[in-house]
């Protein structure tokens, strides 16, 4: 593992959400991401989990450059892309470095386009390559496993499968060196989940290939990801090497999170950990609370006037809990 | 492009209607191409002998009131009406597809003047819109061309707002851009093609009526001035003599309109099943 790819630094996103107040009173705000320091490094996988609306999907679109940041720095590759509007990072130089794989591979391709088209058009647009690109689109088609005479279709003559297959070849078209993965099998059938999941470790190790991985499933995060890195309502609660998150999670959240993995309970003491209590509202959260409390079995006094923060106890595993012990 | 005509004649094969507005459709073309040489006499010769003949032999939709042979001048006109509906809707689809998509995808501003513009449009009664745009322009093809471009602006700036509104956010438009499409490209290439079934269908209904709005500008006497031959004139001129008895001269140049409209309205189906790929198998 060399040297750091991808930086967060401060990362912050926040929405206006309703009507702005008469009186000049601002609008309130929904923060969908908050202060995250997030890192990957070169040809390493790192595996972000959280429960839904934790601000998993935003912090990919911020890293990805879909969606711009309200507060702090994207490093890539020593640059910071963070600065650069979203609408005209297309035609940024490392644009083709970072690619994702999205979530539902039937609304992620154009209808009109056949399967060659969608591969071919990152490499004609991101590497300037010109003329026929059959044997290009042919050979990348051969890397993930989907048949050359699927290549002259549309989508909606694709199976699941198959779209997802083209989705991983369009992302891989520009050769980038970090490949977001948002919850890249969750719209796939059991069967197909398995195969494609194979399909990616298998492109990770030929192409070190540095992956950010979104995943609700934490068996899967356990089996692909290098490291773990846990989301609650867009703060980072807790980040270290996947073995060690798995084995002795620090953060509450991250306990009862492990202890609802199916045939999971058996690595942790005190058996499956139920949570009680109301998620915090994202919308204008209180700065001095932090956003588990009332749904912490731990909570005490201190968590409501006080935000944890994240510490690192251990060399290289994080945690933002008052009572880590 | 082989198989984009195995799929044109599958779609035909299938849909007996589409079929025949189709076939009524090219019969028109045909007419408005090769009107001059088809028709069995000159339009404009008058002969006042023969007027106001009823349907014979020799003259199968008979004579008007100066004696012109009613086919003919009905084979003749199919170009002019034919030329005024297609320039004016191509005016209006290019200019209403290009705004509605400004309007849709950039949202904000762009969204808010071209819409105004659009109700401003649409909060008149949209024949009487068009006969002030054709008083105030001059009485010319042209200008007939114009206003019915312009009343029928509002229908493709909502269909192409609609459509890219919808589609803006889609994930095969992130997608785009990560695959480095700049804005225009992404209108131009992935939203444009998805947004060409449903504007289709529009350009065909559109058709029938733009060729209803010249013929009745020409029918109040706007536009179109007579002897030139032109279906709402025709009708105009005929429509004195029906309660006299001599239905003929209103009632052939009004059929035809009739199946014009209806045949384009016909095609709107037709066309949006050869121009969405989905419907391929």
């Amino acid at each position: 593992m060399s040297g750091v790819l991808l930086e967060t630094v401060g990362l912050s996103r926040r929405f206006a959400v309703g009507r702005r107040a008469a009186g000049g009173k601002r609008a309130s705000m929904l923060h969908a991401g908050d202060d995250v320091n997030l890192r990957v490094h070169a040809g390493e996988s790192v595996g972000l989990v959280g429960e839904s609306g934790c601000g998993k999907s935003t912090l990919v679109r911020l890293v990805s450059r879909l969606l711009d940041p309200s507060e702090g720095a994207i490093v890539f590759r020593e640059r910071d892309i963070g600065a650069v509007p979203a609408a005209q990072f297309a035609a940024h130089p490392e644009r083709g470095k970072i690619q994702m794989v999205f979530q539902d591979p039937t609304d992620s391709l154009n209808p009109r386009y056949s399967a060659a088209d969608t591969i071919a058009e990152p490499m004609r647009l991101l590497r300037g390559a010109r003329g026929d690109l059959a044997i290009a689109v042919r050979a990348l088609a051969d890397a993930v496993g989907l048949a050359p005479e699927l290549l002259a279709r549309f989508p909606h003559q694709l199976s699941g499968g198959q779209k997802a297959r083209v989705g991983i070849a369009r992302a891989l078209a520009s050769e980038p060196d970090l490949l977001i993965l948002d919850e890249p099998t969750s719209a796939l059938d059991v069967s197909v989940q398995a195969i494609i999941l194979q399909l990616l470790a298998r492109l990770r190790r030929e192409r070190g290939l540095a992956y950010l991985f979104v995943s609700h499933d934490l068996n899967v995060v356990r089996l692909l990801c290098d490291r773990v890195v846990v989301m609650y309502l867009g703060r980072v609660v807790e980040s270290g090497p996947a073995a060690e998150v798995f084995a002795h999670p620090r953060h509450p959240y991250t306990r009862a999170l492990v202890s609802a993995i199916p045939g999971g309970t058996a690595n942790l003491a005190g058996g499956r950990i139920r949570l009680s209590g109301e998620v915090r509202s994202p919308i204008d959260p209180d700065p001095a609370v932090c956003r588990f409390y009332g749904r912490c079995m731990q909570g005490a006094p201190r968590c409501g006037a006080e935000m944890p923060l994240l510490r690192e106890p251990v060399a290289g595993h994080a945690v933002a809990c008052h009572f880590d012990r | 492009m082989s198989a984009t005509l195995r799929h044109i004649r599958y779609v035909l094969s299938e849909n007996l209607v589409t079929l025949g507005a189709f076939a009524l459709f090219t019969a028109f073309v045909l007419l408005a191409v090769l009107g001059p040489i088809v028709a069995p006499y000159d339009p404009l010769a008058t002969d006042t002998a023969r007027a106001m003949q009823p349907p014979s032999a020799a003259h199968w939709f008979g004579t008007d009131a100066l004696g012109r042979d009613i086919l003919s001048r009905i084979i003749i006109a199919t170009r002019l009406d034919f030329g005024i509906a297609v320039a004016a809707v191509a005016l209006s689809f290019v200019f209403g597809i290009a705004l509605g998509l400004a309007a849709g995808f950039f949202g904000g501003w762009w969204d808010r003047i071209i819409l105004r513009l659009a109700d401003t449009i649409m909060a008149f009664p949209l024949f009487v819109l068009a006969m002030g745009i054709v008083a105030a322009l001059g009485n010319s093809v042209a200008n007939i061309v114009y206003a019915t471009a312009i009343i029928n602006l509002p229908f493709y700036i909502r269909v192409a707002r609609a459509e890219a509104n919808v589609r803006r956010n889609a994930g095969f438009v992130e997608a785009a851009r990560l695959a480095g499409n700049g804005d225009w490209r992404i209108l131009s290439h992935h939203i444009f093609p998805n947004i060409l079934p449903p504007a289709m269908v529009q350009v065909s209904l559109n058709m029938g009526w733009a060729i209803l709005n010249a013929a009745g500008l020409s029918f109040i006497g706007l536009g179109v001035r007579p002897p030139t031959p032109e279906w709402g004139i025709m009708v105009a001129e005929g429509a004195t003599y029906i309660i006299s008895g001599e239905w003929w001269v209103a009632f052939f140049p009004g059929m035809v309109l009739m199946l014009a409209v209806f045949c384009f309205n016909l095609l709107g189906d037709g066309l949006r099943d050869i121009i969405d790929p989905r419907r391929r198998t």
